[in-house]
């Protein structure tokens, strides 16, 4: 399958293209709209919401080939850690999209519970998608690279382009530091989902419930530290960007 | 070749750091007052900042040697500084020659920067600074041997003696005390040290922990690699506080690691056992600052303890007693490292950001606690006075102290026992027991 090994292709842009292909569905929607209504066709009996099915079933496909896509790619240890992400992040939404679409029934609008479910799912699969497709297409492109070719070119497509390349360093060291914080974490909550102190949770039958507030601290905690030490480098990185930029005039 | 070498000396971290700053013209965001702060910080610099203001061109060295590397992997981060004079081709060979004359092997190459040890992030800045040198008027260096073990301080020998045949400055700051070649200031005016008295004995249970790497596929390739610690005993009876040494790059920090069930062996186990039992050790890591997780210290302390107020009021009165002594020695001894301390009521300081880390882990009872490095960002006596007071907290809770350390000398009469790694072959590491300890 080296045939689907994005990172082996040689030249940026044809590497560019083959992955902004790979992306349409997912960006405009086409041709899954109309690979759902297909589906709706080749159904020979009338079925409970066709369309959301056919829908989920255009997705699956989709993404099979996506994750085929990444796998080749990245080898199995990376595809397992982008998985991994995609869940995390995919699992989170839609389960807090249900609870809270189940406390403010005015969200749903005329929606049935069927049909919340489904939309759940749908929503479920397309962040495991979209994630190790992002991941992949972020770190398919070396911003030194990127830099050094464009302190060559002049204008505003100089600036723009120095300032899309800092761009994509800032999203690349976001992934670095994951890996960082991941280890700060595990030493901080060996159990990974529950605090290291938690003797306060035992002393009422009713404790247990810090357990909601724990993990809405969690989840801000991590959104917090990871834009922090992510961003904490942004002023060396730019003034590393000017450097490069002047020298090689 | 030092002619043109000056050497300044600072008595806390944020002096030390706000010299570079000013030296340097790059900003450096606060990482210990909190979110608000460092949102507020970095709007600041977003909405001043002007590309004209960039009135020199230094190559630079920070105290934490991760800093100040803007690209993923070594190969990138020399081959970015050596394409301002080199055209692109060139510039990724010269880079892997620059790996091995600063005394890295060419498998770094490609290896993710964030996973290279304190001291090879060092010779890797080394190597990055040479590689600027025909583009900079000067180098500002910050503490720039001290993750670095005395075998290698060759390495910055040569980049100053590269510096000085293109007569270019070196500007060094130092905290007062810190290893440096030839310096003659070790503080050894400053006091003479309390020891904690009691000989708390633990064992380090030691059943050969293999760790292993595995291969990186993407972005860059890196082959799998494995390390397995060995000793010729189980268990290693020890006296807290106690040392552990070795070479750059051998391991230190990946044993702490696995003391601390951070990381989890393919095999093989190490646990400690002193008066609070059996189990994983406490780590403070190498670069302290990024485990208070982007909070201020006390919303740190806050947020750790929030579902338990028994440990929170324990870990509350732990750092009042740590910081409390700490102000009364140092004041004492009419000692400037005050300012390590900040101003009375606020809690900013990496000092105080460390007494935070380390009461928390004193407060949570466990047989071990280990530090990395205790004495990066602070002066010689602080770093004494502090892991003095450490060791009495720790020793009073049940607790067995480790400092993992490049600089055996800094510690001399505090510590009790001492192991030390060394490399077997390829993949082993010994541990064995000094008897200087």
């Amino acid at each position: 399958m080296k045939w689907l090994n994005i990172s082996s292709i040689g030249t940026w842009w044809l590497r560019l293209l083959v992955l902004l292909l790979l992306g349409i569905p997912a960006l405009s929607g086409w041709p899954l709209t109309e690979v759902t209504t297909g589906i709706q066709m080749l159904v020979p009996f009338e079925l409970d919401r066709a369309g959301d099915i056919s829908d989920l079933v255009s997705w699956v496909v989709y993404s099979s080939i996506i994750w085929l896509v990444v796998f080749s790619s990245v080898g199995i240890r990376k595809f397992l850690e982008y998985l991994a992400a995609a869940f995390i992040i995919g699992l989170t939404t839609a389960l807090l999209g249900s609870v809270v679409r189940k406390a403010f029934p005015i969200l749903s609008g005329t929606m049935s519970a069927d049909e919340i479910s489904l939309r759940m799912v749908n929503l479920l699969l397309i962040i495991v998608t979209v994630v190790p497709y992002a991941l992949l297409f972020i770190n398919s492109f070396s911003a030194k690279n990127i830099i050094t070719k464009l302190t060559d070119a002049k204008g505003k497509r100089k600036t723009i382009g120095l300032h899309f390349a800092l761009l994509l360093r800032v999203i690349q060291h976001a992934g670095e530091v994951i890996f960082n914080l991941l280890e700060i974490w595990a030493e901080e909550h060996p159990d990974k989902i529950f605090p290291r102190h938690r003797r306060d949770w035992r002393a009422k039958w009713y404790s247990s419930a810090n357990m909601f507030p724990w993990a809405w601290g969690a989840v801000f905690s991590w959104i917090y530290a990871t834009m922090i030490h992510t961003f904490e480098p942004i002023p060396g990185m730019v003034d590393e960007v000017e450097n490069i930029n002047h020298y090689r005039r | 070749m030092v002619a043109c070498m000056t050497i300044s000396l600072f008595e806390s971290y944020e002096e030390q750091m706000s010299y570079f700053v000013d030296t340097t013209k790059v900003n450096l965001l606060p990482m210990t007052n909190g979110r608000g702060a460092f949102f507020k910080e970095l709007g600041n610099w977003f909405r001043d900042y002007s590309s004209d203001d960039i009135s020199e061109h230094v190559s630079y060295i920070l105290p934490n040697p991760a800093q100040g590397l803007s690209f993923p992997t070594a190969k990138d981060v020399l081959s970015a500084a050596l394409s301002m004079h080199l055209d692109s081709d060139r510039a990724e060979e010269e880079a892997i020659t620059l790996l091995l004359e600063f005394g890295l092997s060419p498998e770094k190459a490609g290896q993710p920067v964030v996973s290279l040890s304190g001291g090879e992030l060092l010779l890797l800045n080394f190597a990055k600074a040479k590689a600027m040198l025909p583009t900079v008027n000067r180098l500002v260096a910050c503490s720039p041997v001290n993750w670095l073990n005395r075998n290698r301080y060759q390495y910055w020998e040569s980049l100053v003696s590269f510096y000085a045949d293109s007569k270019k400055n070196v500007d060094v700051a130092l905290l007062r005390g810190e290893p440096f070649p030839d310096n003659d200031d070790d503080g050894k005016e400053i006091f003479s040290q309390q020891e904690d008295s009691r000989n708390l004995q633990w064992k380090l249970f030691i059943d050969n922990p293999l760790v292993v790497f595995p291969e990186i596929r993407f972005p860059t390739y890196h082959p799998q690699s494995c390390l397995q610690f060995v000793s010729n005993e189980k268990e290693l009876n020890l006296i807290s506080p106690a040392l552990i040494t070795g070479d750059n790059g051998i391991g230190k920090s990946i044993l702490a690691k696995v003391m601390a069930g951070v990381i989890k062996p393919a095999n093989g186990v190490a646990t400690s056992l002193s008066a609070n039992g059996n189990g994983s050790a406490r780590l403070i890591f190498q670069d302290a600052i990024d485990q208070v997780f982007g909070m201020s210290i006390d919303a740190h302390m806050d947020w750790v303890f929030q579902f338990d107020s028994t440990k929170a009021k324990a870990a509350k009165s732990i750092y009042s007693t740590i910081e409390r002594s700490l102000r009364e020695t140092l004041h004492d001894s009419h000692f400037a490292g005050l300012s390590a301390l900040g101003e009375a009521g606020k809690r900013s300081t990496l000092l105080q950001a460390k007494i935070c880390l380390v009461a928390e882990r004193i407060a949570s009872l466990p047989p071990l606690i280990v530090l990395d490095e205790p004495g990066w960002g602070l002066s010689k006596s602080v770093s004494r006075f502090f892991i003095a007071e450490v060791c009495k907290q720790a020793h009073e809770n049940g607790a067995a102290v480790v400092i993992i350390s490049h600089q055996p000398m800094w510690w001399d009469g505090l510590i009790r026992s001492h192991v030390h790694l060394e490399k077997q072959d390829n993949s082993n590491i010994l541990l064995s027991v000094q008897e200087d300890g």
